[in-house]
């Protein structure tokens, strides 16, 4: 009954959610218009999507597959492997990461998201191992952190990447005595992977030398570059994939290269030509006082190329260089048509299968996710280097 | 200075031309037969499709599988005694017939039609048919239709990229009729419109029909017309003017259709070929005679495929039949003694 007496609150300092609506999304007619529109379309779109989803969707075929779709033909007996190297993954990105955020908390969501995945596998128990060897890797990722926070400074970090994608690829072939695993073998996530990964660990350096080569005074060196930079990319992807398979044979005359391998070789070239260009961009957005300064401190060529101009360079055009390893990593795709069996190539065999015909919208929806949550954490990683080199503010 | 570096040039080329002739088509013009390169090796590499249901798929623990898989099984086994020395590489349409040419694979089983040009132009040489299919049609099972020719004036649907969109046409316009023809990107976009009662009849392989209908959420809505439009006779293929090798792949082929005519299949072939006394089997299993040695093979080749591999019924049922989902019925794939054409030469 007091409170009758005072006067209400002025309403217009509360930031409620019917505030905010009425200035985002119903400030007029037309955007109220639009906002029922637009509201109806995802309503529409989301519930047809959850019908589909809850009534028809046979999703029985991706635990039933699910091994495949990870690690394809790769041999059950030999599949530690891959476990091994998930498990040394996680490890180090939690020391990587702990390393990167010295005397930061760590975000709640983590933990939640890390003790969904654990739970899940457990509960789920996928394939009789992994019920086990899931949680084991959440926790790496959490040891890691706080090892990395107190121990680990980030540079050591760089130096392992580098070791760990090495002994990777070494544990993914190499034989010790209980049989080998061939990379026709590799199939699913794990060949989108590796794929992605040769393309961008190689075709970087590949491409700032060849950006560097076709700014270079030297005219032939230029011209090369220019020419090879020209010609790849004036080349669809899928035909250098067809290239590789139906030509590289005949030159060669049946020597047998492995099919993996020509499809790397064709990612790196294809993805080279077009970051040569994203970083020739870079190069010469670099401004020539810059250069000038160096060499009147006694700076040789070569010093100033790669301290003054490619670090620069390199910054200015790292949300383009981020954005075309996302490309890469989709593109990558496209290795069905030449018969590999990564994500969409596995997904082709998989519905079929006679058990499993009709499962294609299942099996696209499900590769879909995974390409989508490997993006998505391609370009918030990108985006928190970006805060990090920003030393302009 | 000038004319010297364009001879030089073109020298070069000229080289590199020759070699790419002689290395890309010199495979089968050697004097060495491909299966002194399989032996050699090892193992055997055997071209597959891995994207047709029944035929060549992954299955759930990421192994090759199907009807043509199991033939290349069976040809591993009667170079080698041993089935599982085999890699398959999965080939595109596009793919194949470079991929025997260039040597990259030793054969190709992966639904190939065989036809005159094929073997004419392209440079393979065909083995024995393991499976004959041809183009059917099929209508809801509440349609009028009785024969193809009743759907004059309708409108067919079917997938792009393929001959049957040309076969249906020259059918009904042979017979003076029109028909609407629809095509979809994909067989599945095919079955959604033939759902939606967008199209009043779909056609593709009798056997892709077959699949469809008994993979369906229910195969009583769909009726397969009698009648086939075109010929599709699937079989291997090696690289041309190989004969030696060409008739180790054919006669493997031949052995699982002669197992099924003197019935020994793959639980009986182990008691069979220690202590048979049937003539005819004894020269089947290598016991008499010397059918495996003109091969190049041990004689005994034969006994090795049905006991990797069963017999063409065997073969069959397990991937196509009726236990199946695909339940495709055999039909020209029958033996000849039951009215279908499978038919081997004699072993003697």
């Amino acid at each position: 009954m007091e409170a009758t007496n005072n006067p209400p609150p002025p309403p217009a300092r509360v930031p409620t959610w019917q505030l905010w609506a009425k200035e985002n999304l119903f400030s007029n007619t037309t955007n109220s218009i639009l906002t029922v529109l637009t509201g109806a379309l995802v309503i529409w779109v989301i519930s047809s999507l959850a019908i589909w989803a809850f009534t028809q969707a046979r999703w029985g075929v991706i635990p039933a597959n699910f091994r495949i779709l990870m690690t394809g033909s790769f041999p059950t007996e030999q599949l530690w492997r891959t476990w091994l190297v998930l498990i040394i993954v996680c490890l180090s990105s939690g020391l990587h990461w702990g390393s990167l955020s010295r005397g930061e908390k760590l975000p709640v969501w983590t933990y939640v998201v890390g003790a969904i995945i654990a739970l899940f596998a457990l509960v789920t128990q996928m394939g009789h191992l992994s019920g086990i060897l899931v949680p084991v890797a959440v926790i790496a990722v959490f040891a890691g952190y706080f090892i990395g926070q107190i121990a680990i400074p980030s540079r050591i970090m760089n130096i392992a990447w580098v070791v760990i994608f090495f002994g990777a690829v070494l544990l993914f072939t190499v034989d010790f005595g209980t049989g080998g695993v061939q990379t026709k073998e590799w199939g699913g996530l794990l060949l989108t992977l590796m794929l992605s990964i040769v393309g961008i660990v190689a075709s970087f350096p590949l491409g700032v030398a060849l950006a560097i080569g076709r700014t270079s005074n030297y005219p032939i060196i230029s011209a090369i570059c220019t020419v090879f930079i020209e010609v790849v990319r004036g080349t669809p992807l899928v035909v250098v994939f067809f290239i590789a398979q139906l030509f590289v044979p005949l030159l060669l005359g049946g020597a047998n290269i492995d099919p993996v391998l020509r499809a790397m070789v064709g990612i790196t070239i294809f993805s080279a030509a077009y970051l040569a260009e994203n970083v020739r961009g870079g190069l010469q957005s670099v401004p020539a006082g810059q250069v000038e300064a160096a060499r009147a401190v006694g700076l040789t060529g070569t010093q100033t190329l790669l301290l003054i101009v490619l670090p620069q360079a390199l910054k200015a055009v790292l949300p383009a260089l981020v954005g075309q390893f996302i490309g890469l990593f989709k593109d990558t795709s496209l290795v069905y048509i030449i018969g590999l069996k990564e994500l969409a190539g596995i997904s082709d065999s998989i519905r079929s299968n006679p058990d499993f015909i009709g499962t294609a919208q299942e099996l696209y929806f499900t590769i879909s996710v995974i390409y989508f949550i490997f993006s998505y954490a391609m370009s918030s990683g990108a985006r928190n280097l970006e805060k990090k080199l920003n030393t302009n503010r | 200075m000038k004319h010297k570096k364009l001879v030089i040039g073109a020298l070069a080329l000229a080289g590199i031309a020759t070699s790419v002739a002689h290395f890309g088509f010199g495979v089968a013009q050697g004097n060495t037969s491909r299966l002194d390169t399989v032996k050699k090796r090892g193992k055997l590499i055997c071209g597959v499709n891995a994207t047709v249901p029944g035929f060549g798929f992954l299955d759930s623990s990421g192994k090759f599988s199907g009807f043509d898989v199991d033939f290349c099984r069976g040809v591993a086994a009667a170079v080698f005694g041993d089935a599982s020395k085999v890699d398959f590489v999965s080939l595109t349409a596009a793919a194949r017939f470079t991929a025997i040419q260039s040597g990259e694979v030793d054969v190709v089983f992966r639904n190939t039609t065989m036809t005159s040009s094929r073997d004419g132009d392209v440079g393979v040489d065909f083995g024995p048919v393991n499976f004959y299919d041809g183009q059917g049609v099929m209508v809801k099972a509440n349609s009028p239709a009785k024969r193809i020719l009743d759907l004059a004036g309708a409108t067919i649907c079917t997938n792009q990229g393929t001959t049957t969109e040309q076969n249906i046409n020259d059918y009904f316009r042979q017979r003076k009729q029109q028909i609407k023809v629809v095509t979809y990107q994909d067989f599945n976009l095919v079955m959604a419109a033939f759902d939606q009662g967008r199209c009043d009849a779909v056609t593709t392989d009798a056997s892709g029909l077959a699949s469809r209908k008994a993979t369906s959420a229910d195969p009583d809505n769909y009726r397969i017309l009698g009648e086939i439009i075109s010929k599709e006779p699937l079989a291997p293929f090696v690289a041309q003017n190989d004969s030696k090798w060409r008739d180790v792949v054919a006669w493997t082929v031949y052995a699982t259709i002669y197992a099924e005519e003197i019935e020994v299949n793959s639980r009986n072939i182990a008691e069979s070929r220690k202590n048979t006394t049937d003539p005819a089997l004894r020269r089947f299993v290598g016991l008499e005679g010397t059918s495996g040695k003109g091969f190049g093979l041990s004689p005994d080749f034969a006994a090795d495929v049905i006991q990797a591999i069963g017999n063409y019924k065997e073969i069959y049922d397990r991937n196509l039949g009726p236990k199946t989902k695909l339940n495709i019925p055999r039909r020209l794939n029958a033996n000849y003694e039951q009215g279908g054409l499978m038919y081997s030469p004699p072993f003697r």
